[in-house]
């Protein structure tokens, strides 16, 4: 994934914005990363979720007081004049995003990306709602009855509810949530409560329910110049095309080596199990968010097999081909201790804030 | 001659999630004295306050038409809520 290898993707994402979108259905993994994504799922939206709920000496603990122009979080309260820590923190932010994606390729997007962690959640209740990933085939493809209108119409109110409550959370970080839970009781939102509530629940419903890896792929910026930070060392989900070819289907009692064949047995779990469509076997494409579900299945599969385990994992290009690998890199040391100085000098400009600003006017 | 007086508009924002009691004083240039009726000002958690003060100094203390003079601004009940601003004394022209 180098510059050189930009132009074909684009003329791909632009083949592709003519083609009608192939829905997905990713098939549901178990294995070594599923969990830990389903934990950060769950620390992630948990955090969201209960926030805004959350008091500090007798106030909302976060608060972006907008019309005060007042931003609590805890004991502190930063004003407009505090500009220069915001901006500091976006600095960071934007280094530490530089700093995981050349270590670890895209670790945001596979494990914190709101986008990644709500469309999960939206994808659980779809399965539950309507059954595993052939149920959900099946389903789509029959045709229009009371039964599939009554599963649609449950999944969708269940979506549209988990979304209205995204939303009203949402606001809940800009108006006192528990005031806000009254009005809305009582039906006295303010014009603009209301339309931020709806426009994020509708935000929220659309591209966790129905857009999903179509925000990654045509959408997301980050995921346009991610690549610019790759490099040979850095950690990627990668086919062992070495290992895996030629693939091909066989028997479980077959030798490999008598049939000539590779590691993999060509069982499209991977294909079936990844959120964005594609194929890792493919080589390294700008579509995959890495979020190891397609490690986890094919895992299972070389389990099955009494293969050893790691045809699609976690590498880098320079393992891949033999070569040694450094994680101490001048890009990754330099990303890290510039990092590592604002960080410290955020916290201390933090720690000596004072609470009071003079201005003089001779 | 009598006394230089200089006027200054000051802006104070109190910044804390309480009330603070302020005390002012002024550095920098020896023998100023600084006029303010109040010995401390009460701000509210949040609020601005705009206070005008004058500083006079005998112009024999003066040895350059401007010099720098800082402004002092500590909270009563807490020594470490303390902040120091600079800003010019014009002496007579
Ligand atoms: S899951 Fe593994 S064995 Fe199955 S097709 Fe993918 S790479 Fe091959
Ligand atoms: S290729 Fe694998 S890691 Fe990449 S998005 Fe698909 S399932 Fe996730």
């Amino acid at each position: 994934m180098n510059q050189t290898a930009s132009t074909p993707n684009d003329r791909e994402v632009e083949n592709a914005l003519y083609q009608k979108r192939k829905k997905i259905y990713p098939r549901e993994v178990h294995g070594l990363f599923a969990p830990r994504c389903v934990l950060g799922v769950f620390v992630l939206l948990g955090l969201y979720y209960v926030i805004p709920w959350v008091s500090y000496e007798g106030h909302q603990a976060v608060l972006f007081d907008l019309p005060a122009r007042k931003f609590h979080i805890f004991g502190l309260v930063f004003w407009p004049q505090d500009f220069f820590y915001l901006a500091m923190l976006l600095v960071i932010a934007a280094l530490s995003l530089f700093f995981f994606t050349a270590l670890a390729g895209r670790l945001w997007c596979g494990y914190a990306c709101p986008q990644t962690v709500w469309t999960e959640a939206f994808l659980w209740m779809e399965r539950k709602i309507e059954g595993d990933r052939p149920r959900q085939m099946k389903l789509d493809k029959a045709p229009m009855s009371l039964r599939k209108f009554r599963i649609k119409a449950t999944k969708h109110a269940v979506w549209l509810a988990f979304a209205g409550w995204t939303g009203f959370t949402f606001v809940g970080f800009f108006t006192p949530i528990r005031e806000l839970g009254v009005s809305l009781a009582n039906l006295s939102l303010g014009p603009w409560e209301t339309f931020w509530i709806i426009f994020y629940s509708f935000a929220t419903y659309g591209n966790a329910g129905w857009l999903r890896e179509q925000v990654c792929i045509y959408m997301c910026p980050y995921a346009r110049f991610q690549s610019a930070m790759f490099d040979k060392d850095t950690l990627i989900i990668s086919y062992d095309e070495a290992r895996g070819e030629p693939r091909g289907s066989r028997k479980r009692s077959d030798d490999r080596a008598e049939k000539g064949l590779g590691d993999c047995i060509d069982c499209t779990l991977c294909v079936q199990v990844c959120p964005t469509g594609i194929d890792i076997r493919n080589g390294l494409q700008y579509q995959c968010i890495g979020c190891a579900a397609c490690i986890d299945a094919c895992n299972d599969v070389m389990d099955k097999m009494d293969y050893p385990r790691g045809l699609i994992r976690y590498t880098t290009q320079n393992r891949l081909e033999g070569k040694p690998v450094h994680v101490l890199r001048p890009r990754t040391l330099v990303y890290g201790l510039i990092l590592l100085a604002l960080l410290g000098g955020l916290v201390y400009a933090i720690a000596t804030r004072v609470p009071v600003d003079l201005n003089i006017h001779p | 001659m009598g006394l230089v007086e200089n006027i200054y508009t000051l802006k104070l924002i109190n910044m804390d999630e309480r009330t603070h009691a302020y005390r002012l004083s002024v550095e920098g240039l020896e023998q100023a004295e600084l006029v303010f009726d109040r010995d401390a000002l009460e701000v509210p958690a949040g609020a601005v306050a705009e206070l005008l003060v004058q500083v006079r100094i005998d112009p024999v203390h003066l040895d350059r038409p401007s010099s720098e003079i800082f402004f002092i601004l500590e909270a009563q009940d807490n020594p470490d809520i303390r902040i120091r601003q600079s800003g010019r004394f014009l002496g007579p022209s």
